[in-house]
């Protein structure tokens, strides 16, 4: 087997190990390599730009650790951008394991925002079972459905609960969630609101004639969509420092493909000589 | 009346009518032809290549939340566990959802009744994992050596880790789900695939019924319905004309 | 007996979903309500669901252990975390200081972890899977490259790949996503109008 049709078969291990290699590096040594904003990005983002003080806003953090790489990044920036625009917000969570995140952004924008006093003007709901039944359910009587907030207190002692007198009541629903469409089918029952969704990458196929169809006013998928919302806000984090890396990596499977390819055809060339000399 | 909710309404309406029209015509006539789907032929054939080799097989519907995908998925199960009993060739189902084991069971339990061999049913070849489903299911692909492994449900990230698995022992590998966004990994990776409505016709064409051709000739119908409207639709929206969207959405 | 395991759980079905399908079409505030309240049954039911995965994790692994399978401290492992998480939960509620550090020291890096071996699936998923054995797979790696060259510093050196990935994006890819969705979901209408007219028994393990 010659060298190049080696390439047909390279041992799986050597390319993890140089992915390896070329994700840690840029981490340790930041390239830092341009990162332009795309028009779909900057579209969402003025989408939310154009809320008002006041709106009212579902906020939905419905991923679970898995997904922490690209979703917390994307959490910490709309979260930002909600908190300087001054709208109430609303959150909400339906996966087992997204409570920990709602607890944290909540303190973020508490600690980081004066403007901002629980139950005046943010509210963080616990975890509701049943996924799209629980969108449901916020869809057909809201207020019935929560007794307790996020920290266990009574919604009924809170003064922004009490201003709310449904889903219809709301401006924005903001989604984070792992490419799912179970939040979208009820939510877009509610008469006038707009439907925002930040996913992980691969979830992107699914969301994006939703949003090409105008169902949804913004859209961002995966580290690199977290990325570009962090410029824009003025807040660059773990996203954009991790975008150095992702460049390398996608670099590097261009490149695995290119070669594994010329393996191949190197290989599929040799086979036919072969088979054509053997018929000789 | 809802606003917003005639023209749905109304297609729903049809959808029942030409079910139970179309089933009431198969049980008559008889008559029903579906494009062959190449993803059962190759359960079939990882089946058969696991009883040569010795191997188990493996199953998974994946880590989404319930919904009609797992019933199309359990028809797909009693096809590959009857088939399983039927060759002697192990099963080893990875399951997420808790509520989805009992189900499994029964289905499985039920496939090995009607071939006969019940002594020969492993109940704790069904394993329940949760929240640790896609390690434990990469493992017992890589411990078990699978021959075949089947993924069909509503499928998440952990679709494109059971074909790097199964992939490294050369399994036969069969896997379908109407998420959009696994289609590319599936497609790029499996022998054969089940592309969205393909898993629920897949029922029809194993065993068809009454009920299972209506379902399968009433969604084509409705489809060719949204077809035409689609193209009428562009051409309407090409020349200006919003008559048909405004009708839609009343 | 026969009745509750086969009839009743086809009527409670039938009526639950006739409820909450005719108060979607149909304004009646009385149905509207009862759908509600269907609803937060539904939810509370989730939640109960939740149980029988401990049920099933124990079953499993406490038959590893009696069998004394090579497997056995492994799953003594799951079962004692199992345990300590439920112990500590129930003591503290998930607000509680040690739970939180569990969890965010414990299971988020390991669930992190998890999917961070996608990372490398998807490297040789990509090297095995891309290879032009004829024009559609030659399509295939074409359209996965230029989608790909469309995130972060490539769209900076090659300025034609965001708008060309845009397009493919907007047209073909949306385009045949939406075709597969819209299949999809008629498809799921039929099968769950088995299901609740009772036509479909799979998920009671019976047939038709």
């Amino acid at each position: 087997m010659t060298m190049i049709q080696k390439l047909n078969s390279i041992d799986v291990r050597i390319l993890y190990l140089i992915m390896v290699v070329a994700a840690i590096y840029p981490l340790l040594n930041p390239i830092g390599l341009p990162l332009p904003i795309t028009d779909r990005v900057r579209d969402s983002y003025a989408a939310i730009d154009a809320l008002q003080p006041g709106d009212l806003v579902f906020y939905g953090i419905d991923y679970s650790p898995t997904q922490e790489a690209e979703m917390w990044p994307q959490t910490l920036a709309i979260g930002h951008h909600l908190a300087r625009k001054g709208v109430k917000i609303v959150m909400l969570n339906m996966i087992e394991g997204a409570y920990r995140y709602e607890e944290r952004i909540r303190d973020i924008i508490l600690d980081e925002y004066p403007e901002y006093q629980y139950g005046v003007n943010i509210i963080a709901l616990p975890f509701t079972a049943g996924r799209e039944a629980a969108f449901m359910s916020v869809v057909q009587d809201f207020k019935g459905l929560y007794t307790y907030d996020l920290a266990g207190a009574p919604v009924g002692d809170l003064p922004l609960w009490n201003e709310i007198n449904g889903a219809g009541d709301f401006t924005m629903y903001v989604e984070l969630a792992d490419a799912a469409d179970w939040w979208l089918r009820p939510m877009s029952q509610v008469p006038g609101l707009q439907l925002w969704t930040g996913t992980v990458a691969s979830g992107a196929s699914t969301m994006a004639p939703l949003y090409q169809s105008g169902q949804m006013v913004g859209f961002i998928y995966g580290m690199a969509g977290a990325a570009e919302y962090e410029v824009l806000v003025k807040k660059p984090g773990s996203a954009a420092a991790a975008m150095d890396t992702q460049s390398m990596g996608h670099a590097l499977i261009i490149l695995f493909v290119i070669l594994g390819n010329i393996g191949y055809q190197a290989q599929k060339s040799a086979e036919a000589k072969a088979k054509a000399a053997a018929k000789k | 009346m809802n606003p917003g909710l005639y023209v749905q309404l109304v297609i729903l309406v049809a959808f029942i009518g030409v079910f139970y029209v179309s089933g009431a015509k198969f049980r008559s006539d008889g008559k029903f032809s579906a494009r062959k789907l190449e993803a059962l032929a190759k359960m079939e054939e990882a089946i058969g290549r696991a009883t040569e080799m010795g191997k188990p097989v493996h199953w998974s519907y994946g880590m989404g939340a319930f919904d009609a995908q797992y019933l199309a998925a359990f028809v797909l199960l009693e096809y590959a566990a009857t088939l399983c009993a039927k060759y002697d060739t192990r099963m080893i189902c990875s399951i997420y959802l808790p509520e989805v084991v009992p189900m499994t069971e029964e289905i499985i339990r039920k496939a090995y009744i009607e071939q006969g061999k019940l002594e020969t049913l492993h109940t704790e070849d069904v394993r329940f994992w949760g929240g640790s489903h896609n390690p434990a299911m990469i493992g017992t692909i890589s411990r078990e050596q699978v021959a075949g492994n089947f993924m069909i449900g509503s499928l998440f990230h952990e679709s494109i880790l059971s074909l790097e698995a199964a992939a490294r022992y050369n399994a036969i590998q069969v896997m379908g789900t109407s998420n959009t966004h696994q289609l590319p990994f599936i497609a790029a990776g499996c022998d054969a695939i089940f592309i969205g409505a393909e898993m629920f016709a897949a029922a029809a064409q194993l065993e068809p019924t009454p009920v299972r051709v209506g379902s399968v000739v009433a969604a084509d119908m409705i489809t060719s319905i949204f077809v035409a409207l689609m193209v009428v639709g562009a051409l309407l929206a090409t020349v200006g004309n919003t008559a048909l969207k405004t009708m839609i959405l009343k | 007996m026969q009745f509750i395991k086969s009839k009743l759980p086809l009527v409670v079905t039938f009526v639950a979903a006739f409820i909450i399908i005719a108060q979607f079409y149909f304004d009646i505030p009385a149905w509207k309500t009862l759908a509600a309240e269907l609803l937060r049954w539904n939810v509370i039911l989730a939640a109960f669901a939740l149980t029988l995965g401990i049920g099933g994790i124990v079953k499993l692994h406490w038959g590893r252990i009696a069998r004394k399978s090579p497997t056995a401290i492994y799953s003594a492992f799951t079962l004692g975390t199992l345990a300590l998480f439920l112990v500590i939960g129930i003591a503290q509620t998930t607000r509680g200081t040690t739970y939180g550090w569990l969890y965010d020291y414990i299971y988020n890096p390991v669930a992190a972890t998890s999917y961070a071996t996608t990372f490398f699936f998807i490297t040789s998923a990509a090297y095995r899977a891309f290879r032009i054995k004829n024009s559609y797979a030659a399509v295939l790696m074409i359209s996965a490259i230029l989608m790909m060259l469309q995130v972060g510093a490539f769209a900076a050196f090659m300025p034609f790949a965001p708008k060309i990935s845009a397009w493919l994006w907007n047209i073909p890819t949306s385009a045949g996503m939406r075709a597969v969705v819209i299949g999809g979901a008629l498809s799921m209408v039929g099968n769950s109008f088995r299901v609740i007219v009772g036509l479909e028994r799979g998920h009671l393990g019976g047939g038709e």
